[in-house]
């Protein structure tokens, strides 16, 4: 089945005080139609501007150097501000990662329900009061229908969360969702609503979503399929299941070993050490070797692909584990 | 319409991949960078030269066209190899009278901002440590009122009223140019007072001064001493701006015939005179002297504009 | 909202009182005899002495001072010592053109400015937009008096016949006469507020444009138009009006230069003409109006814009100054 988004080989770069750096560097993911897919990745990775690049929404400071994203078999890279704009809201939703400043703050909240459904499908297109409050039903939210004439400051976090979903999922109706890390401003019981919510919503309504998210046990909870971001690249993908079940890059294992709880109370609990640093823009080999307890000689000459493996795909020297080089599971595919 | 594909760096996109490790702010660092943000751009380069020419009119008029005083013969005479810019009804030279005039400008504006200084940056840097008490309460509630006063009209009545008196302040003789000082000056206190207040309060809560409450050094110390000299780089860009504002006041009054008194000429009561020859065509009487008092405004503002540019990502944290 | 109205009432209460207090301080503590001063110059003794009594400054300072509170609150603000009229009718007949020539400066200048902030903000970086920001630097740095000067030259000598370049005729009088006459003096008055509010508009949107809500507003699909207008403007302009109120005082400011050079016969020039004259009571009297004018005009741009955006009164609560922002 052709997938509903497609994006290969992405390429965005920020320009910053003279200098370039490459915030998603050669990136390839795809999206099917009602289908959760999930990507990880720490702050910093280029998870959010994979999206943005996509929506054409970066900052003037950020290009688009190359790849194609094909949505419905469209290049949404060269299709236009026109296309764009049909293709936003419309087609691709977004919820945001701050609801608390997602909405203007000088104008009551119905007015902005009703501006931001302005381009969009709807049953009724007076959008009256009947159609707010349905859309507010919706979403779990219909004990604030009589304050839909307040301000945004005047609702809470999970509400304006809720408020956000409902404009931008069941408003406008659109085949595919970007949820942008949309609990991580959240208390944490609040976030579990919200996902419990995009959940149903994707089964209520098909939505294909992307959830964005540096909480692996968010994406456990949502995503059928998870790629794995790491200083711009993709290092692995595959079903929710073998990731969690079967790590193959040292980065996800890393990952995965710093959530709290998959060990025992005793144990002293693993840190990855370091950051996503800056790394030099003409970098050779794989982006984590510098953190990697396992990098051999090979991981700082040559960046690893991203090749087939069990269950999806990883970009590592040394997958299967402590073993191999490029060239042999290049053989092996 | 306007593309909004050219909007700012919004703050929903991550920074690329970098880390900001918490480095220690060398002293006057800011000012250095500030000197930097002249030369960056071309306005600001433009304003720079600008500002040279001005001061290149002072220089140049202590030697070319003679004593601003000396009346001649040639009445109104147009601009000429003898005389640069024209003669007056006296036949002054007005170039030797413009320059005279820029220098005095000059002189009345740098000598407000400074008085500004000298009295907002302890009352705002007092108000900015002691933040949120009714110690900053009581002194922004006084520049607030300060600030919403008619302060031009106020400066109107001070130097029509002190003029009516013979000139003397609360009874001790002034001279004019000292009260032009003094009103100018106090319409500075508020935004001085403000920026030195803001810098403060979040100098107060870097490491360095909590290091020196903790090994005991006075408060006035910490004050005056080690958050001063980092509290000065964004005030003296605020004054720098207030250079421009001051020539415009000062200018303004004595255009109105209540600043520095005839025959003594800066460029406001230049114009003052001129106003009344417009119509006999004497154009170089206004035009010129009013092109220096521009030029200099011009520059100021073109200058502070880099500045306050490089100012503002500090402001905002 | 009453909450905000009537503290931002008191508050203007405040500021005149500080504005009536300050030029009584002026006036009394200015050297020899208050009296005397008020006399003028060539009064004889008798004289001094019938205004000291008259204006109750034989009493002690807090006397004297309530006194001429009591006095001014009750618009009894004293004669003109060179046509002994009543000094708040002399002011009153001046006042129409001074107030025409703010509010009518005031209100070309405010959708100009906000026009030309808005294009120059949402169009950050482009020709227009340094256009934008060199034009406006250029004309707020023009001083008005010889800008005031120029047009003088321009129409009054090589252009003459155009638009008249002095005096002022009543609207009620001539309509037409009356634009005419207003045309040089409100463009002098009205380019540098157009520029300060150029200028402060262009910033603000800028960061507005950078807001998350602007971001959601893109991803719902708004066009350009509708997101610098709906929704950037509207937060944008919050700090652009705290500089058109803070500017007034400018204006004010300005109308006295203004009616100096093209001879207008307003508060302004009647001011200037009494320091000269030393017709301090008329000078005073035109003072206080003056400053009233300011604040009330200040308070009505204030309130007016509480209507229109209910935020500032939320941080108004919230003991934040607007100016802080």
């Amino acid at each position: 089945m052709e997938p509903l988004l497609e994006v290969d080989s992405l390429r965005t770069t920020y320009r910053r005080q003279g200098r370039t750096r490459t915030a998603v560097r050669d990136a390839s993911f795809v999206v099917h139609a009602g289908e959760v897919v999930g990507i990880v990745g720490e702050s910093g990775s280029g998870k959010s501007t994979a999206l943005m690049s996509v929506l054409g929404l970066l900052p003037p400071n950020a290009e688009v150097v190359s790849g194609r994203l094909l949505f419905d078999g469209v290049d949404l890279r060269t299709a236009g501000e026109a296309v764009l704009r049909s293709v936003r809201g419309r087609e691709i939703g977004l919820v945001p990662q701050r609801p608390m400043t997602s909405l203007s703050p000088v104008t009551r909240v119905r007015r902005q329900i009703r501006r931001l459904l302005r381009h969009h499908r709807s049953e009724d297109p007076a959008r009256s009061d009947a159609t707010i409050a349905d859309l507010l039903h919706r979403v779990g939210l219909g004990g604030v229908t009589g304050r839909l004439d307040n301000y945004p400051h005047q609702f809470s976090g999970g509400q304006l969360q809720r408020l956000l979903i409902a404009i931008a999922a069941v408003g406008a109706r659109p085949r595919l969702l970007f949820a942008d890390e949309p609990t991580t401003t959240l208390d944490p019981t609040v976030a579990a609503q919200i996902l419990r919510l995009l959940r149903d919503l994707r089964d209520e309504l098909g939505l294909a979503i992307v959830f964005v998210s540096h909480d692996l046990r968010s994406v456990a909870q949502l995503c059928d399929r998870v790629y794995v971001m790491y200083a711009g690249d993709i290092v692995e993908e595959g079903d929710v299941r073998s990731i969690f079940d079967e790590p193959r890059h040292p980065y996800t294992r890393a990952l995965l070993d710093s959530i709290p709880g998959r060990h025992t109370p005793l144990e002293p609990m693993p840190v990855l050490a370091g950051s996503v640093s800056s790394l030099p823009e003409d970098r050779r080999g794989c982006s984590f070797a510098p953190r990697c307890a396992i990098a051999v000689e090979v991981c700082h000459e040559n960046t690893p692909e991203l090749l087939p493996a069990a269950g999806g795909q990883v970009a590592c020297h040394r997958y299967p584990a402590g073993g191999g080089t490029p060239s042999d599971l290049g053989e092996d595919r | 319409m306007a593309s909004t594909s050219t909007s700012p760096a919004p703050a929903m996109v991550p920074p690329p991949v970098e880390t900001t490790a918490a480095v220690p702010r060398p002293r006057l660092a800011g000012l250095r960078s500030f000197g930097q943000a002249v030369v960056a751009t071309w306005s600001s380069r433009i304003g720079l030269l600008l500002i040279v020419v001005y001061l290149a009119v002072v220089v140049v008029g202590l030697f070319v066209g003679g004593d601003p005083l000396a009346q001649g013969d040639d009445i109104l005479a147009p601009p000429g190899a003898e005389h640069l810019f024209g003669t007056d009804q006296l036949g002054r030279d007005i170039f030797a009278r413009t320059a005279a005039g820029a220098r005095l400008s000059l002189a009345v504006a740098l000598a407000s901002v400074v008085l500004g200084l000298a009295v907002a940056m302890p009352l705002g840097m007092v108000a900015g440590y002691f933040a949120r008490t009714w110690i900053d309460e009581l002194i922004m509630r006084c520049l607030d009122v300060i600030m919403a006063l008619p302060l031009f009209i106020l400066g109107v009545v001070f130097l029509g009223l002190s003029r009516g008196s013979g000139g003397t302040i609360l009874g001790v003789p002034t001279p004019v140019e000292v009260q032009v000082v003094i009103v100018i000056a106090i319409t500075t206190l508020p935004k001085f007072a403000r920026v030195a207040r803001a810098a403060t309060m979040v100098e107060r809560e870097e490491d360095y001064a909590d290091s020196l409450r903790v090994i005991g050094v006075s408060r006035f110390r910490i004050i005056f001493g080690e958050i001063s000299i980092n509290v000065l780089p964004p005030v003296l860009v605020q004054a720098f701006l207030w250079m421009a504002v001051a020539i415009f006041a000062e200018a303004a009054l004595s255009f109105l015939g209540l600043g520095v008194q005839a025959p003594d000429p800066t460029l406001g009561n230049l114009l003052h005179d001129a106003r009344n020859y417009v119509l006999h065509g004497a154009w170089w009487y206004s035009v010129l002297p009013g092109a220096v008092l521009m030029i200099v405004i011009v520059g100021l503002n073109l200058v502070g504009d880099a500045l306050t540019d490089r100012l503002s990502p500090q402001l905002r944290d | 909202m009453a909450g905000y109205v009537v503290r931002r009432v008191i508050g203007s209460f405040v500021v005149l009182l500080a504005v009536a207090t300050l030029v009584f301080v002026l006036v009394d503590f200015a050297p020899g005899d208050p009296a005397r001063i008020y006399a003028g110059a060539d009064a004889t003794e008798e004289d001094v002495a019938a205004i000291r009594t008259l204006m109750g400054l034989d009493g002690s300072l807090p006397e004297r001072y309530l006194t001429y509170l009591s006095n001014a609150i009750t618009g009894d603000l004293g004669q003109s010592i060179f046509t002994g009229r009543d000094v708040l009718t002399e002011v009153v007949e001046r006042a129409p053109a001074t107030l025409e020539l703010a509010i009518v400066a005031l209100i070309v200048a405010t959708p100009i400015g906000i026009a030309l902030g808005r294009l120059a903000g949402a169009r950050y970086g482009s020709k227009l937009d340094t256009a934008v920001r060199v034009g406006t630097l250029v004309s707020f740095s023009i001083p008005g008096f010889w800008l005031a000067l120029l047009l003088l030259f321009l129409f009054g000598l090589y252009l003459p016949g155009i638009v008249p370049t002095g005096g002022w005729v009543p609207l009620t009088e001539d309509p037409w006469g009356n634009v005419q006459h207003m045309i040089l003096p409100v463009l002098v008055l009205a380019l540098p507020y157009v520029a300060m509010i150029a200028r402060t508009l262009r910033v603000s949107m800028l960061d507005a444009l950078g807001r998350d809500y602007v971001m959601f507003a893109r991803a719902m699909s708004l066009s350009p138009r509708e997101v610098n207008g709906q929704v950037a403007l509207p937060n944008a302009i919050i700090p652009t009006a705290t500089v058109i109120g803070l500017a007034l005082a400018y204006l004010i400011g300005g109308t006295v230069i203004v009616e100096v050079v093209f001879t207008i016969p307003g508060i302004g020039q009647l001011m200037i003409d009494s320091f000269e004259k030393q017709d301090f009571p008329l000078a005073i009297g035109c003072t206080l109006f003056i400053a009233l004018f300011c604040v009330v005009l200040n308070l009505v741009v204030d309130l007016l814009y509480a209507v229109i955006n209910p935020r500032v009164r939320e941080l108004y609560r919230q003991r934040v100054s607007v100016r802080d922002l």
